[in-house]
């Protein structure tokens, strides 16, 4: 039935077809193809040779980087790295992969791993030194997304645990303090103190309920209208925008419950408010609006959220990226935007930023009806 | 005139409300494992003029109620040994007048709050915290019903 086996067993016990004319050039080729940089350099660090893996991964060419000193992508401060790398190299010895840093020609940094060995010529004198470099960077994007996730499960875990260790005391203490209210005259100043105490406490079992109710919902996904839980982050945070110069404008429109998860929902737009504060430190007016909306995903309700920062003229837009997926800066904001981004998978959802004029930036966040 | 639930409830004498209370007191059940909050969960129904008891696991709760009928259980839903929702649909296959009250201040009670649905039991569930003034308004509505249907009964 198979025709292609009798074809195929004579190829296979034939002898492989050399096409290459020397050994020299399939080596060659093999550096060529490689996906990772394979660049050699002489005792003095300049570049002798620069594979296509290395032009992608540093963004020079071999044409500008031969006959240049390797330094060119060593980052500012890890100069010394390169002068020990090419002393050992002298001596002979291999140098261990390690995890190190280098300098792209657009000027951003690139996680590498990296292989330095000595390259003898046939008399078995060193004259060079032969680097492999892998990048990292996916591998890093990826190790870092588990980062997040697993810290995502661990809050939700926390906060489980915190809702049980604290609403119990909690609960105790409220009546206890309810009962000694109800025991003592209203007209005594311990029945004055006591009722301040029921308030605090009031407030404690809010912030508790506000913090815990979003991990509540993550077993089970109630329909919520999402200018609820906008206004209620909103309601919570509009003291500390205040105080950066913020002022906020709401605008909610939406007349129909969508059914999401409200723990990610305000994680993702607490990211974005807090990606917001960072581009916008002399203050600026946020503008929140809540409509239904119909987009290429159906319908569903639209939060857009619109910034104008006052006194930085250009590139806000840019600023958001940044602060958003943290380039560039260990900043915690990096973070809003991983989840930000896989929230909407899961739910069907889309975050998209809009260009605008240079001064204003807006994000969407789109959760469709179920 | 009324039902066998209404007799003589045991009520400590401190706790017998004040003259101007109704006669009527309803039997409440209160369940929790910690002895701190079913303890002054009990004494503020007892001074709003409801026949308060009190258990501290599944078990003891059963008992109680075996003596004396309660007309609403109000349970914790995390207890040692058998569950507080197990309780409730225990009771209600004992007593199917009796009203449920749930509260929990654990977020694994939606799993269970779901089983029990499965099994076709539909409980309001109390989050933790719950202040005693909405406590009380909660147990009030929840004895309402049953208030209105009683009083039809006498009519």
């Amino acid at each position: 039935m198979f025709h292609a086996e009798p074809d195929l067993a004579p190829d296979s016990t034939a002898t492989p077809e050399m096409p290459f004319d020397s050994p020299g050039a399939l080596l060659a080729a093999i550096v060529e193809s490689s996906d990772d940089a394979i660049v050699s350099k002489d005792l003095n660090g300049r570049v002798t040779s620069w594979n296509d893996a290395a032009c992608r991964i540093f963004g020079y060419t071999a044409k500008e980087m031969i006959g240049q000193p390797i330094l060119r992508i060593i980052p500012p401060g890890l100069e010394a790295e390169e002068t020990a790398i090419l002393e050992r190299i002298r001596t002979g010895a291999k140098v261990e992969p390690y995890e190190t840093r280098r300098l792209r020609k657009d000027g951003r940094i690139v996680e590498v791993w990296v292989t330095i060995s000595p390259v003898k010529d046939s008399a078995g004198r060193i004259i060079g030194a032969a680097k492999i470099a892998r990048d990292l960077s996916e591998r890093k994007r990826m190790e870092q997304r588990l980062i997040w996730s697993e810290k995502l499960a661990a809050q939700g875990q926390m906060a489980a645990s915190m809702a049980h260790e604290i609403n119990s005391p909690l609960e105790s203490i409220i009546n206890l303090v309810y009962l000694a209210r109800r025991s003592t005259p209203p007209g005594e100043k311990a029945h004055a103190y006591l009722l301040s105490a029921e308030g605090e406490l009031d407030r404690v079992a809010q912030l508790i309920r506000r913090v815990l109710g979003r991990y509540r919902e993550l077993a089970g996904q109630p329909q919520v209208y999402l200018h609820d839980l906008v206004d209620e982050f909103l309601t919570v945070h509009r003291p500390k925008l205040h105080a950066c110069g913020i002022a906020v404008d709401c605008r909610y429109e939406d007349r129909r419950p969508v059914r999401v998860n409200g723990a990610e929902f305000a994680l993702t737009f607490s990211n974005v408010v807090s990606g917001v504060l960072h581009i916008m430190p002399q203050g600026g007016i946020l503008g929140v609006e809540v409509r239904e909306r119909t987009t290429a995903r159906g319908e569903g309700i639209e939060v857009a959220i619109r910034m104008r920062a006052k006194g930085m003229g250009d590139n806000l837009q840019g600023r958001i990226f940044e602060s958003l997926l943290g380039k560039g800066s260990q900043s915690g904001t990096g973070e809003g935007l991983s989840v930000a981004w896989e929230w909407p998978e899961r739910h069907g959802a889309e975050i998209a930023f809009k260009s605008c004029a240079d001064s204003d930036a807006a994000i969407s966040l789109f959760v469709p009806f179920a | 005139m009324v039902g066998k639930h209404r007799t003589s409830p045991v009520v400590p004498i401190e706790e017998v409300p004040p003259a101007d209370a109704s006669p009527y007191r309803p039997v409440v059940l209160v369940v929790d494992d910690e002895s701190a909050i079913a303890d002054t969960v009990t004494e503020i129904l007892s001074r709003s003029g409801y026949a308060a008891m009190t258990a501290y696991d599944a078990n003891d709760a059963l008992e109680t109620a075996l003596l004396t009928p309660p007309e609403l259980l109000l349970t914790d839903v995390v207890l040692p040994g058998m569950s507080g929702i197990e309780l409730a649909i225990t009771i209600k296959r004992i007593f199917p007048d009796c009203k449920i009250l749930l509260f929990s201040g654990q977020a694994t009670t939606l799993d269970l709050l779901a089983s029990a649905k499965n099994e076709g039991h539909q409980f309001t569930l109390l989050t933790k915290p719950v202040h005693p003034d909405e406590l009380l308004s909660r147990v009030a509505a929840s004895l309402k019903h049953r208030e209105a249907h009683a009083g039809a009964i006498a009519d």
